[in-house]
């Protein structure tokens, strides 16, 4: 008998990190890696589902700048190069490894992968969009919408044109990527902020998702706690993120990915092989990653065994198995205290799959081959839940977010509080520039003021902030804000001026290739502040 | 390499968003900071941000020869006058006077920025930056109300039960649904 649903979440994200201005970066190397060990992989999924007519149902966001970057040029081009490189690598390491059988299982298991990804980036004419398209518009895929750049929409407060701005622009974005209507919205890092949820019904979006607490702490109590959706005052449905599914997966103590049998991330052979060997491989010109990795976590220990893949295959479709087992006893538990089947929301970072979380994907497809067997759970869309249930409680979700402690502080601490004089200017000074704009401006000026827009919307980016706080790559986040920032100024001040420098203006729109479509009177709109 | 694992994987306290943002990355060749940007955009303002139900950051500028202006018409020697920021709730409530209740005061002479604390979660704050002079208090910037998280369950357990279509059709006649604290008319106090 049927008792609940279950609701997978993928947020597919990074940052915009093109770099046409260098032929090889760490940055870009994020989008290379993610596309061959999580983007890909999930369409293999979805293909083998489609295959064994599994009934599956998940719920991806992509978000603008991932899509702006799967659909460049040079960076699919850069991607051919890459995997041509790993090729390369792959291939001596077969020889290399040749008398060391349990290493070169292994090294067999990277060969073989990577021909499949191969076969699949040239099956999908390097183009993963139109891919992913084609499982929303006829498989059990449905994509998200998600803001613009990523920007953090509650420490926009007092801008209400940038999170209006942010929201529209990506909507528009999903529907000249996905050719219809978005009718869900990744809130970015689930920062929600109470009145913002009236721009996302301004678009059409039905639904969006927060952490837990947004529902529990609720204007009136959630009489189903998280496991049904609120309705907001603007009427957008608010499905809340179910810590108990999240914990299994994401938790460093009880999370699955833990496992010793599984593939031991920061060992790998850029770091571990002489350099001699790895440096042809490494374009850098530095030690890196390069995605060939031969141990298990093994334990806590600095002494890491070999990687077993079918030991570890075997592990990821138990894990599977103890996930679906665990949400049918936790469903059945919720369904004999509610009067409506449950919805249980799990969110994770799509990048945990394959890329963080080796075996990620074989956990996936396990989690979605075991949901088909049981009576218990079936898997959901929002869309589909709502369509059954429409009459839910109405009620204003808490200010909050998925970050450390549940609030705003990942964004707003002391290695990156710096930023909010900067941006807060900025916007200020792009809503009076828009404003000003004659209607008779020139071509030019209206090429500039839209990449003043763009600049400042990719100097909002959350991942920015984020990096600061985290203590990796804070050079490379410093550099980004500042100088999207910098640009912002010097093309505000070019436009007040009437005196833009094409030249330098068109290197700028060629090194930020995202939304080229932008139309910065976005931004004219008058809002009331949130507040 | 355990350790490690375990620290990258624990590095939000509980989670691993976003990993892949938090890799090991370029140990030699790391890019230059950027561009300076300017130290002063010459405005006066006051930016007030809820970070957490008790927690809330200030950031200001005060253009060239305000302050020396303000204690220059009011016959104050300028080293007596403290630049002094407050926290205040109660704005534009009739009980309370016009700038409302002091909830947290520091002297912040020679920064540009504070963490403030003392408010109540779920209230709605304001800050005042200004000049104290004893007693006196000489405002010169305001920054606009702010929502602080509840952090708490609501004490409200009506059940109020409706369809994405009537939320909106209500919206569209003008009748507001339950709507939180931390939706105001904007009252633009700069």
């Amino acid at each position: 008998m049927l008792h609940g649903y279950l609701c997978i979440v993928l947020h597919a994200h990074l940052p915009f990190v093109r770099h046409p201005e260098q032929p090889h970066t760490l940055e870009e190397d994020w989008l290379y890696e993610a596309i061959t060990e999580t983007y890909i992989p999930l369409l293999q999924l979805m293909e083998g589902w489609e295959r064994d007519n599994i009934p599956y149902r998940i719920t991806l966001s992509l978000t603008p700048p991932l899509l702006a970057m799967l659909e460049d040029e040079l960076l699919c081009y850069r991607y051919r190069e890459h995997l041509a490189n790993l090729e390369e690598l792959v291939a001596k390491e077969l020889i290399r490894t040749k008398d060391e059988p349990r290493v070169h299982r292994v090294a067999q298991m990277y060969a073989e992968r990577l021909q499949k990804t191969v076969e699949a980036w040239d099956r999908y004419r390097g183009r993963l969009v139109p891919a992913f398209r084609y499982f929303q518009e006829h498989g059990g895929l449905e994509i998200l919408a998600s803001a613009a750049t990523h920007g953090y929409l509650p420490l926009m407060i007092h801008t209400p044109e940038m999170a209006r701005a942010q929201i529209a622009i990506g909507c528009e974005a999903y529907r000249r990527a996905f050719g219809r209507n978005p009718v869900g919205f990744w809130l970015p890092e689930c920062g929600y902020l109470p009145g913002q949820d009236r721009w996302l019904a301004d678009e059409g979006i039905k639904y969006t998702f927060v952490d837990s607490h947004g529902i529990l702490h609720a204007s009136s109590r959630p009489r189903y706690g998280l496991y049904a959706p609120l309705i907001s005052s603007a009427g957008v449905a608010v499905f809340g993120r179910d810590g108990e599914s999240s914990k299994q997966v994401w938790s460093a103590d009880e999370g699955y990915p833990g496992d010793f049998d599984y593939r031991e991330f920061f060992r790998d052979i850029g770091y571990d092989l002489p350099w001699e060997y790895i440096q042809p491989h490494l374009k850098h010109g530095i030690r890196a990653n390069t995605g060939i990795k031969y141990h298990r976590i093994t334990g806590k220990t600095v002494d890491k065994d070999i990687y077993d893949p079918d030991r570890a295959a075997a592990k990821a479709y138990l894990h599977a198995s103890n996930f679906i087992f665990n949400r049918e006893r936790q469903i059945e538990w919720l369904h004999s205290h509610m009067d409506r089947p449950p919805i249980v929301v799990a969110p994770y970072d799509a990048e945990l799959f394959g890329h963080w979380w080796f075996e990620g994907p074989l956990f996936l497809d396990g989690v979605v081959r075991r949901a088909a067997e049981t009576p218990v759970v079936n898997l959901i869309t929002p869309s589909d839940y709502l369509a059954m249930h429409p009459r839910n409680q109405q009620a204003e979700p808490s200010q909050s977010s998925w970050g450390l402690k549940g609030y705003h502080e990942v964004w707003l601490e002391g290695s990156n509080d710096w930023i909010y004089r900067h941006l807060y200017t900025a916007a200020d000074r792009l809503v009076k520039l828009v404003r000003s704009l004659p209607d008779h401006a020139d071509n030019l000026l209206r090429r500039a003021t839209n990449q003043a827009a763009r600049e400042l919307l990719l100097a909002q980016s959350s991942d920015w902030a984020f990096i600061m706080k985290t203590g990796t790559m804070v050079p490379y986040a410093q550099r980004r804000t500042r100088e999207h920032i910098h640009n912002f100024l010097r093309l505000d001040e070019m436009v007040r001026q009437h005196r833009v420098d094409p030249w330098w203006l068109e290197s700028r729109e060629r090194a930020t290739t995202l939304f080229p479509w932008l139309d910065a009177s976005v931004y004219y709109k008058s809002e009331a502040p949130v507040a | 390499m355990s350790s490690e694992y375990h620290k990258a994987f624990n590095t939000s306290g509980a989670d691993a968003r976003e990993i892949h943002l938090r890799e090991p990355g370029p140990g030699a060749g790391l890019p230059p900071p950027g561009p300076d940007l300017p130290s002063s955009y010459g405005q006066d303002r006051l930016i007030l941000l809820a970070r957490d139900p008790h927690t809330l950051f200030a950031t200001w500028e005060l253009s060239g020869g305000k302050r020396e202006q303000v204690l220059a018409q009011s016959g104050i020697p300028p080293e007596s006058a403290r630049l002094t920021l407050r926290l205040l709730k109660g704005w534009g409530d009739p009980r309370f006077d016009a700038h409302g209740v002091i909830v947290a005061e520091h002297c912040v002479e020679g920064s540009h920025s504070w963490y403030l604390h003392g408010a109540e979660p779920g209230s709605v704050v304001h800050a005042q930056l200004g000049l104290k002079v004893g007693e006196l208090f000489i405002p010169l910037l305001a920054s606009d109300p702010v929502p602080l998280p509840r952090g708490k369950e609501s004490d409200v357990i009506d059940a109020e039960w409706m369809t994405i279509e009537e939320v909106l059709e209500r919206s569209r006649r003008g009748l507001h649904a339950d709507s939180s604290p931390g939706i105001m008319p904007f009252g633009g106090i700069h």
